[in-house]
């Protein structure tokens, strides 16, 4: 079985949740000012809390992750672990889709058909997938390095557009906003999600991972508020993506503007992500059926991920619902936390039935 | 019935290693059956002659022996001096093979194929009548281009020796870079036809025991009947999957074999071939000279990123120009853009067909350059340079910065001679895919060409390495950056040692740390 490094992991979850920053549509969720500075720190709190289950999980059952550790207790409790996982890995996997597809008809190419857009996107994710765990998290290497260096050019292209009265630490006013960015962060989190599949692929202490991936990334999302609030200020509000605006508006030498520049590195940290959902579709599938067959479970549920796309963007209510629902962050809940405490919960319920058992004897 | 033309039974035609006869006592017969079985060819000598009173017969391979050393060591000794009293064929043939020291290399055989098999590979096999075997003497004496500078990889400071094509030779090239026990060299032989002398050489303290295992196993298991070069050997050394980029590095120079050894590496040499291969390869090691190691580190560094950039260049530079001027003209700075427009609105195709049609006819030139005498190479060039490159801009045919664009591209490649083909295929996907879906186009593709070639392990070894995944030591060591030799002096670094190797079998990642 292939396994990974704990850095691996950690460096493409950067990638896979700065994917969702590059895109993330203020509105009402971000506003400018002190405000998202402090959900963001709640926010990680709230997710390390999040987190904990599987942990426990994989620090309790020495690795595995709680579909293995379901399944390995009861077969039929590991499949409907597996079920409800693999839907919630679909709801975020078609989010990201869609939200890329968004994302490539808004700044790149609005003439694309949108079933072509996804068609392609899910066909390239899902190649990553069937390369393997190993290639999707080297990949998520180069993209965090080209990510790195489009911050640096950011950085230094809009030094002079930088407003430092901009970034005046307001009180919170609003105790609403704070709830909702708050919210807003943790629901962006879907790692955990992926998190909970793969941790049984990490070499060897797995809830390292954890552990060096959520400072690191509160550092960064701190990094690119502070840049946001710096440049955009008072407008942060009204753009609908931040970090392709600002892209926009740097000049380096050689080109006029880096939004392209910005959609390339997304795009390729978007795909990133998906293929790592898909392959942990994959992976959950596999354990449930017992069958090593995983390239087949790919392409399958890569044509199933498809079809959900297609159907959801058909209509713009369909849509509108369903990012209402991911937003609301039920899928991290569900999937990343009442599961692994439910796969914890069970397990220990086996062993007390046979401590109680082994004091009847 | 369809009858099988007997002339495409490509393995029934050997009639060297199967069946083995034995020899017999008959120096006639084994003499005759030679024959028979080498079809009476002409280039085979049996020179039949007496010594101590014994019919004898030496066999040779014409142009394969040294004259002079078949006078001097078989024929002088065997007729001037040979041993006395022997009271039968046999003994008289044990005392030729103890007491006569007529050469270094010397063997017995006993089979008439393995004697084919001796004779042509430039041995003098002596045969003697009443004796059922015959002493094979090593006085090979062919003719073969002299130790010479590398026609590719040239350097400017590094060793101007290269490999030639005689095994033996370049098997003692590196011996004399490596006087160390360590060293081993395993001769194996390839090609149930050609019977090609291949050597596998390796550090036994540096290199995986498995992976050595494995690539002798990989080479024993070729079933191909010749082998006139070291490629031929190479596809079956890299994994089935097609793929652009190469996991077995060539290199013609025995500093850069040496030096790969050094790292852990196995070397193949071939005979007939001055190529040797090298395995596992990574990425990174395309963009590293041996120049690099007689250069300042600064200097270094700044020529292998510089090789890096070209690469990138090469490959994406036409894609993205293609994708910027149909999609995305927006990222050009505005006078850049106005001189690009101006110079687009007189040519006849789109920037699309523009970059396709100029690329095929760089492509078509260079190879018509390649293969061609040097003398005419030259005038290909003024075709290439003055008429298809100044005459279409001004016809109005192709616009300028196109023209630039792909010779720049074709520039750059030349930088990175080892990646030259995957930059060709590379550039024409890039094209396709920056004309068709602009910058969407180019990041798909970038992201697929990335998921290949990080899906890629050379022997367990991540082809990657040590970017992705990290190894923080071996990148600050001699990636694209490379620390002084008192630095370098200080530890030594392997390709076992590389994160995300598996040292055999299962291809996982693990870490330096999590060891």
């Amino acid at each position: 079985m292939t396994k990974i490094s704990n850095r691996q992991l950690v460096i493409a979850f950067l990638v896979s949740r700065l994917s969702t920053e590059m895109i993330v549509t203020p509105g009402e969720m971000i506003k400018y000012g002190a405000d998202r500075y402090w959900a963001i720190i709640a926010a990680k709190l709230v997710i390390l809390a999040l987190y904990l289950p599987v942990i426990f999980l994989t620090v309790r059952f020495k690795g595995d992750s709680a579909i293995t550790a379901c399944i390995r207790r009861n077969r039929i409790f590991g499949a409907a672990v597996g079920i409800v996982m693999a839907v919630s890995l679909t709801l975020v996997a078609a989010q990201t889709v869609m939200s890329i597809q968004h994302y490539v008809t808004d700044t790149l190419l609005n003439t694309i058909w949108s079933a072509a857009g996804i068609a392609v996107l899910i066909a390239a994710s899902a190649y990553g997938a069937y390369k393997g765990l190993s290639a999707v998290t080297r990949s998520a290497v180069f993209a965090s390095a080209v990510f790195a260096l489009l911050i640096l050019l950011i950085g230094v292209t809009m030094w002079d557009k930088a407003d430092f009265t901009y970034i005046y630490p307001y009180f919170i006013e609003d105790g609403s906003f704070f709830v909702k960015c708050t919210l807003s962060e943790i629901s962006s989190n879907s790692e955990i999600l992926i998190f909970a599949v793969l941790c049984d692929k990490v070499r060897s202490k797995p809830h390292r991972t954890v552990l060096y991936y959520l400072p690191i990334l509160l550092l960064l999302l701190e990094l690119v508020n502070f840049i946001y609030n710096l440049i955009l200020g008072p407008y942060l509000s009204n753009v609908e993506y931040p970090l392709y605006i600002i892209s926009s508006l740097s000049d380096v030498v050689i080109f006029q503007r880096l939004d392209g520049i910005d959609a390339i590195v997304w795009l390729m940290c978007g795909l990133i992500k998906t293929a790592l959902l898909i392959y942990c579709a994959a992976d959950i599938f596999s354990k449930v059926s017992g069958s090593d067959k995983k390239n087949i479970f790919i392409v399958v549920y890569s044509l199933v991920l498809f079809g959900i796309c297609l159907v959801i963007s058909s209509n713009r209510a369909y849509y509108d619902y369903f990012t209402n629902l991911m937003n609301s962050g039920i899928a991290v809940f569900a999937a990343g936390f009442l599961l692994p405490t439910a796969a914890l919960i069970f397990g220990k319920g086996v062993k007390r039935k046979k401590e109680e058992q082994n004091e009847t004897v | 019935m369809k009858k099988e033309n007997p002339n495409f039974k490509e393995k029934s035609v050997n009639t060297i290693n199967k069946p083995k006869k034995r020899l017999g006592f008959s120096l006639t017969e084994n003499c005759t059956e030679l024959r028979a079985l080498m079809n009476n060819s002409s280039d085979i000598i049996i020179k039949y002659a007496k010594a101590g009173g014994y019919d004898i017969a030496v066999i040779t391979c014409e142009g394969m022996i040294n004259r002079e050393n078949l006078a001097n060591l078989i024929f002088r000794p065997l007729t001037e001096r040979p041993p006395k009293n022997c009271k039968s064929p046999a003994e008289f043939f044990d005392r030729v093979a103890s007491e006569l020291q007529i050469a270094q290399e010397q063997r017995q055989v006993y089979d008439t194929s393995e004697l084919c098999k001796q004779v042509m590979s430039g041995f003098a096999v002596i045969l003697c009548d009443g004796v059922d075997y015959g002493l094979s003497m090593g006085i090979q004496g062919f003719e073969h281009r002299s130790v010479s500078e590398p026609s590719t990889h040239v350097n400017l400071r590094a060793s101007r020796e290269g490999f030639n094509e005689v095994v033996r030779i370049n098997i003692a090239m590196v011996r004399r870079r490596i006087k160390s026990p360590t060293l081993r060299t395993q001769m194996l032989t390839i090609g149930e036809r050609s019977n090609t002398d291949v050597s596998v050489c390796y550090l036994t303290d540096r290199a995986d025991v498995n992976t050595v295992a494995a690539v002798i196993d990989k080479l024993r298991s070729i079933p191909l009947n010749t082998i006139v070069s070291s490629e031929y050997l190479q596809s079956y050394l890299e994994p089935e999957e097609p793929s652009l980029f190469s996991q077995v590095a060539v290199t013609e120079r025995p500093d850069v074999f040496v030096s790969k050894l050094y790292e852990g590496r196995i070397g193949v040499i071939v005979d007939g071939t001055p190529f040797a291969l090298i395995l596992p390869s990574i990425f990174i090691e395309n963009f590293i000279t041996m120049d690099d190691y007689s250069h300042k580190p600064f200097f270094s560094a700044f020529l292998r990123s510089l090789r890096f950039l070209a690469f990138m260049l090469a490959a994406v530079l036409p894609g993205l120009y293609v994708a910027l001027c149909n999609f995305h003209p927006e990222m050009f700075r505005s006078s850049l853009l106005l001189n690009i427009y101006s110079s687009l609105q007189t040519t006849a195709y789109p920037v699309f067909g523009e970059c396709i049609i100029m690329y095929i006819l760089y492509e078509i030139m260079r190879e018509a350059g390649l293969r061609l005498p040097r003398s005419v190479g030259h005038a290909v060039s003024i075709v290439g340079g003055l008429v298809i490159g100044d005459i279409s801009v001004s016809a109005g045919l192709m616009s300028a910065p196109v023209v630039l664009i792909i010779a720049a591209t074709g520039l750059c490649s030349f930088a990175v001679p080892d990646l030259y083909e995957s930059c060709m295929i590379l550039r024409i996907v890039f094209i396709l895919a920056g004309g068709i879906l602009g910058l969407f186009g180019i990041a798909v593709a970038g992201a697929v060409f990335i998921f290949r070639l990080c899906a890629k392990n050379a022997y367990g070894v991540p082809y990657t390495a040590p970017f992705a995944p990290i190894t923080l030591k071996s990148i600050l060591r001699d990636t694209l950056y490379r620390v002084s030799w008192r630095k370098l002096s200080k530890s030594d670094m392997t390709v076992q040692q590389l994160s995300g190797n598996a040292k055999s079998g299962e291809y996982g990642e693990r870490t330096m740390n999590d060891d």
